[in-house]
């Protein structure tokens, strides 16, 4: 077994260090919309925390003078350290705004926002500074394509770590050269933040907005849409609005964050058909209709709404946004528990915890996986209804055509598996706070899921050790869990090399 | 036997406060004080019923024809704002409020960063699933009345924090210096091995 050394550790530590100047460097864009806005207290903030982050990385970077060759596993501890020191960063401008309680309230927005959870504890949002508004939402669009990802475009090129950092943010590559895909993610992104912003301000325009605020309020909004996010500049979340033009443009945004950038670079390179052929999309939408139909069948049940209209508006949207794990909502959260019906609940927990495509911005098991365990299934009842010499196989398009094999079955059953554990575990620890099952089902499939959705109970009075738990959820859902139980793995280890 | 009769007088004189108050918010059209929290709770009580809510006008208002949207909060910030009081009492809770445009013009200052809003009263129809608009949690009022006119607030930053910023900029500036000479020497080292490997090849 691998036994790290510190020069190992030295290794990994450099290139955190590169990721916070990154990080660091990334403050000077709230800073900026400080100013512009006349913020002058803010733009300290900002300016505060960039130069802190950004010492502390040069600080790691200078004094660390290891220059090995970075390892399969070194590269998943750098990628699995990165957002947890981007988290303890990141926070350090929402904690000097004097929004949140504490730090650890602050580190718990700024994991939800790296994570695209959306999950908040924030305090008098609706009074809240534009440049601090701004960087929550930014947090979205940097960790939704990937903190590693952006400092792979730009800073690691060309290294051999980045085969490995690439893989451990969760993505599958999409061109042979992982700099190539990095920078196609990034490339795609920018478009639809400048086609989305220009798309969604021109509306909030028309109904009503002043244009500042209206193209503001609109780049904020794609950021937490497309990265399947779920933070807003209001406390109403998308309600605010009371848009049916916003709601049809924000589920836009989040199809396009749901989708596998594999296939959007399919369709970027004409070949359209790709959407049509692709098992995981195909998945993806077929459960996506049947938890729309189960969570309208629920409210049908309980008789909210009064018109039909009312339930596929409300009700789809509450179902894609959970599916996708964006968590925009546009009826006060607790009603979900309250007035939807017990299966509407159950289906939305659901809905978190499958979650959209595998290289998307959306977190959750992912469609791709449940398309393999179904043909698992289907290909252990063919087997079993064939002669015994019959040799039976599953294939299917991805991309291109692929036939499935025992190690791609093991692959998906343990992050299947991990991710059930995970689940399980932030579900014990709420019902071991006096939560009841629902709740605790509910909340837990949230967080894992990196979804934003709450019953109302997420609250900064919430127990710290709970919240921690959360904390550890978004994080070890954001990277599905490989990383960080390799990080864990990797530091055992190197404990137990200490203690020899 | 005094005390029993005096328990009588009180009771009477409570019961008859109770209908006169009961009387009187008949008379204004039956309508019922109400806060945030009491809709989500009551919803199925109050839904259809005339109310009054108060709060702060925060946000915007969009003027949509002849009518518009205003969200009116009833939570602790607005009564006590964040940056006076400096104390944290969770999120915000508000209700939007379906006005015509005319009482919608009479709010001049909207609760947003570095301002308290207008203190409004609004009174009109609870629904909390509004057939109108969609299924959406609103109050449709037909007034507003400004209670308490909004103000600006002092955001300006304090003097310790000009001082932290020194700091913090000297320390950047102290680590950034040898990393781009370390960055720029890499850069140099690696351009010198390709322009070896171009010779030898």
């Amino acid at each position: 077994m691998l036994k790290p050394s510190r020069k190992d550790l030295e290794n990994i530590f450099r290139y955190v260090g590169i990721v916070l100047i990154a990080l660091g460097l990334s403050m000077s864009l709230p800073l900026v919309v400080s100013v512009v806005a006349g913020e002058w207290s803010g733009a300290l903030r900002f300016f505060l925390s960039a130069c802190i982050t950004a010492g502390v990385g040069n600080l790691l970077y200078f004094t660390l003078r290891s220059r090995r060759r970075i390892t399969w596993n070194q590269g998943l501890v750098i990628v699995a350290l990165t957002w947890f020191f981007a988290m303890l960063f990141a926070a350090l401008p929402l904690y000097l705004s004097g929004h949140y309680a504490s730090f650890l309230d602050a580190c718990f927005e700024s994991m939800s926002g790296l994570t695209t959870t959306g999950r908040t504890l924030v305090h008098d949002l609706d009074h809240m500074a534009y440049g601090v508004a701004f960087w929550r939402h930014f947090m979205h669009f940097m960790g939704g394509q990937g903190i590693v990802i952006l400092v792979l475009t730009y800073f690691v090129a060309g290294t051999g770590a980045a085969v490995q950092m690439y893989t451990g943010e969760a993505r599958e590559s999409i061109m042979p050269n992982v700099v190539e895909s990095s920078r196609f993610i990034w490339k795609v992104s920018v478009t639809y933040l400048v086609a989305g912003t220009l798309a969604l301000g021109i509306c909030l325009l028309a109904e009503g907005m002043a244009p500042v605020r209206s193209f503001f309020q609109a780049c904020c909004l794609f950021m937490a849409g497309f990265d399947t996010g779920g933070f807003t500049p209001q406390a109403l979340s998308v309600g605010y609005y009371h848009s049916l033009p916003v709601e049809l443009i924000t589920l836009v945004f989040i199809f396009l964050g749901m989708t596998n950038f594999a296939v959007q670079y399919e369709v970027w390179r004409g070949r359209p058909g790709e959407l049509v052929k692709n098992m995981e999309l195909r998945v993806m939408f077929t459960i996506m209709l049947m938890l729309i139909s189960l969570v309208l069948a629920s409210l049908v049940r309980a008789d909210v709404f009064a018109s039909f209209g009312a339930y596929l508006r409300r009700g789809a949207y509450h179902a894609i946004s959970a599916q996708s794990t964006t968590g925009f909502s546009t009826i006060p959260s607790q009603h979900i528990g309250q007035r939807w019906g017990d299966l509407a609940l159950y289906t939305i927990a659901m809905a978190m915890l499958l979650g959209g495509c595998v290289c998307s911005t959306s977190g959750g098991i992912k469609a791709f996986r449940i398309g393999i365990i179904a043909k698992e299934i289907r290909l252990k009842m063919k087997k079993s209804l064939s002669p015994v010499s019959a040799v039976v196989v599953e294939r299917f398009h991805h991309i291109r055509e692929l036939t499935m094999t025992d190690v791609m079955v093991r692959t998906v059953m343990h992050i299947t598996i991990l991710f059930v554990l995970l689940f399980l575990l932030g579900m014990t620890v709420a019902l071991l706070y006096g939560y009841d099952l629902s709740t605790a089902m509910f909340e837990s499939a949230s967080a894992g899921g990196n979804s934003g959705l709450t019953t109302g109970v997420v609250d900064y009075r919430m127990p710290a050790l709970l919240k921690v738990v959360i904390i550890f959820q978004m994080w070890a859902g954001r990277l599905e869990l490989l990383a960080v139980v390799v990080m864990i793995a990797y530091f055992l280890s190197m404990l137990r090399r200490g203690r020899k | 036997m005094k005390k029993a009769l005096l328990c009588l007088l009180m009771a009477v004189v409570l019961v008859l406060c109770m209908a006169s108050l009961s009387a009187y918010a008949l008379a204004r059209g039956g309508e019922i004080d109400v806060s945030t929290s009491d809709l989500l709770d009551n919803w199925e009580e109050l839904d259809g019923k005339e109310v009054v809510f108060r709060g702060e006008a925060v946000g915007d208002v969009m003027r949509r024809g002849e009518d518009a949207w205003i969200t009116v909060n009833d939570d602790f910030y607005s009564r006590e704002a964040r940056l006076e009081a400096g104390q944290l009492r969770g999120g915000n809770s508000g209700i939007g409020v379906w006005l015509p445009a005319s009482e919608a013009e009479k709010i001049e200052v909207l609760g947003r960063f570095g301002t308290v809003g207008d203190f409004v009263e609004v009174r009109g129809v609870f629904n909390a699933d509004c057939p109108e608009h969609g299924g959406d949690f609103d109050i449709h009022a037909y007034t507003l009345a400004v209670i308490d006119p909004g103000r600006t607030l002092d955001t300006g930053p304090d003097p310790g924090k000009y001082l932290a910023a020194v700091f913090a900029i000297v320390f950047m500036l102290a680590t950034l210096v040898p990393f781009l000479r370390r960055r720029a020497r890499e850069i140099r080292s690696a351009r010198a091995l390709l322009r070896r490997e171009e010779d030898v090849q």
